[in-house]
């Protein structure tokens, strides 16, 4: 991911965000920072949003662009639970950020994780990375504060984990 | 669903044009992917590495999906446009089901598909940034091609993309020979994987 946040400084989040899934779900983390340059712009942020009822995400990369996809997301994912009749599934969720994702990677700056449960599929954890790939997978991290987690989840990750044990791993 | 929000990038000389998407970077890129027809039909291997930049993130990428009931296709290059040419291959396999008349599409119709869509991107300037290897076996008949990024298309009876053209294919070249059995196959490709595993940097030890 680009850092040389010094020339004009976006608003940007130094973040780091995880997904866990476990027996029975998903538990979703993420820190509270977000700079602007150096400054710290504001120390309370919230970088887990819900899209619906079952479905969150975790924002990181540019805050801007990270809202603006969301908001669109449970906007769409609104209609379409009308017209469902039924909760959306973290699928369609997954997908729809993935569409514009990609349709606008030349002008977004996000990555994203979204993580939710669904009666057909149980807990599912997709991670959108720039570039609007959609992957699936058992645990995700993302952000500019994930590089020093990649040696951790590699060892400490395990299948089939329970919620106590996840969220421990989390802090 | 295009939702293009019109916004005039900064570091943009390109005054009406920066609507359009330009030259695009790839972000999240599988590496290469071998092939070679065999006795029976096609081989095809490919690791299951997806790096961002110079790290390897996602071990567990799937860079060969099955097309209809003919044919293979393996990527390499960015995994979102990857994915995006599935989303148009299931498509068009759809409308050839709904024709319902027992006829399917073969491995070279596929091809011929993916190699006017490459050229056509590549021609407005917005590619997909794959290189696309496509194999199948349609009423006995093997068919293996490959189609690049800027539309570059051939048959063979072997091929491979990114690194494996320079290292895969030399062995290729000389062990290949007609009517291979499938565990001859087989070992030819394990050889090659390992050979790109020693020097590829992207490479991963978990194979698809």
């Amino acid at each position: 991911m680009d850092l040389d946040m010094n020339v004009n400084a976006p608003h940007s989040m130094g973040t780091t965000i995880i997904g866990v899934t476990y027996n029975g779900g998903v538990v979703l983390g993420a820190d509270s920072r977000t700079s602007t340059g150096m400054y710290v712009a504001n120390r309370a942020s919230d970088k887990i949003t819900q899209l619906t009822d079952n479905v969150y995400v975790c924002r990181s990369g540019s805050a801007a662009d990270s809202q603006i996809v969301s908001d669109y997301v449970r906007y769409f994912l609104h209609q379409h639970t009308i017209q469902l009749g039924q909760p959306a599934t973290v699928k369609v969720a997954a997908n729809l950020i993935r569409l514009l994702s990609y349709n606008n990677k030349n002008m977004l700056q996000t990555g994203l994780i979204v993580g939710g449960w669904d009666k057909y599929e149980g807990g599912k954890i997709y991670g959108i990375p720039l570039g609007g790939t959609l992957i699936e997978q058992p645990f995700a991290i993302g952000g500019s504060g994930s590089s020093y987690l990649y040696g951790f989840f590699d060892q400490a990750w395990k299948e089939g984990m329970t919620k106590e044990e996840a969220e421990v791993h989390l802090f | 669903m295009q939702f293009m929000a019109s916004k005039q990038p900064e570091n943009s000389l390109l005054g009406p044009e920066s609507d359009s998407q330009r030259t695009l970077y790839p972000y999240v890129t599988g590496t290469s992917v071998v092939a070679l027809k065999y006795k029976d039909g096609i081989l095809m291997a490919a690791d299951m590495g997806g790096s961002y930049g110079s790290t390897l993130r996602y071990k567990s990428v799937e860079r060969m999906k099955p097309i209809g009931k003919h044919s293979l296709l393996g990527a390499s290059g960015e995994i979102s446009d990857f994915q995006e040419i599935l989303r148009y291959l299931d498509e068009l396999i759809l409308y050839d089901n709904m024709w319902d008349d027992g006829n399917s599409l073969g491995p070279k119709e596929v091809h011929n598909y993916l190699t006017r869509v490459m050229y056509n991107r590549r021609n407005k300037f917005n590619p997909l940034w794959n290189s696309l290897v496509l194999g199948g076996v349609k009423n006995g008949q093997k068919y293996l091609g490959t189609v690049s990024m800027i539309g570059v298309n051939f048959e063979d009876n072997h091929v491979a993309t990114g690194f494996g053209n320079h290292l895969a294919r030399p062995i290729l070249r000389q062990e290949w020979h007609e009517n291979l059995s499938f565990e001859d196959g087989v070992r030819l490709l394990e050889k090659c994987m390992r050979v790109l595993l020693y020097r590829d940097r992207s490479a991963v030890n978990k194979l698809q």
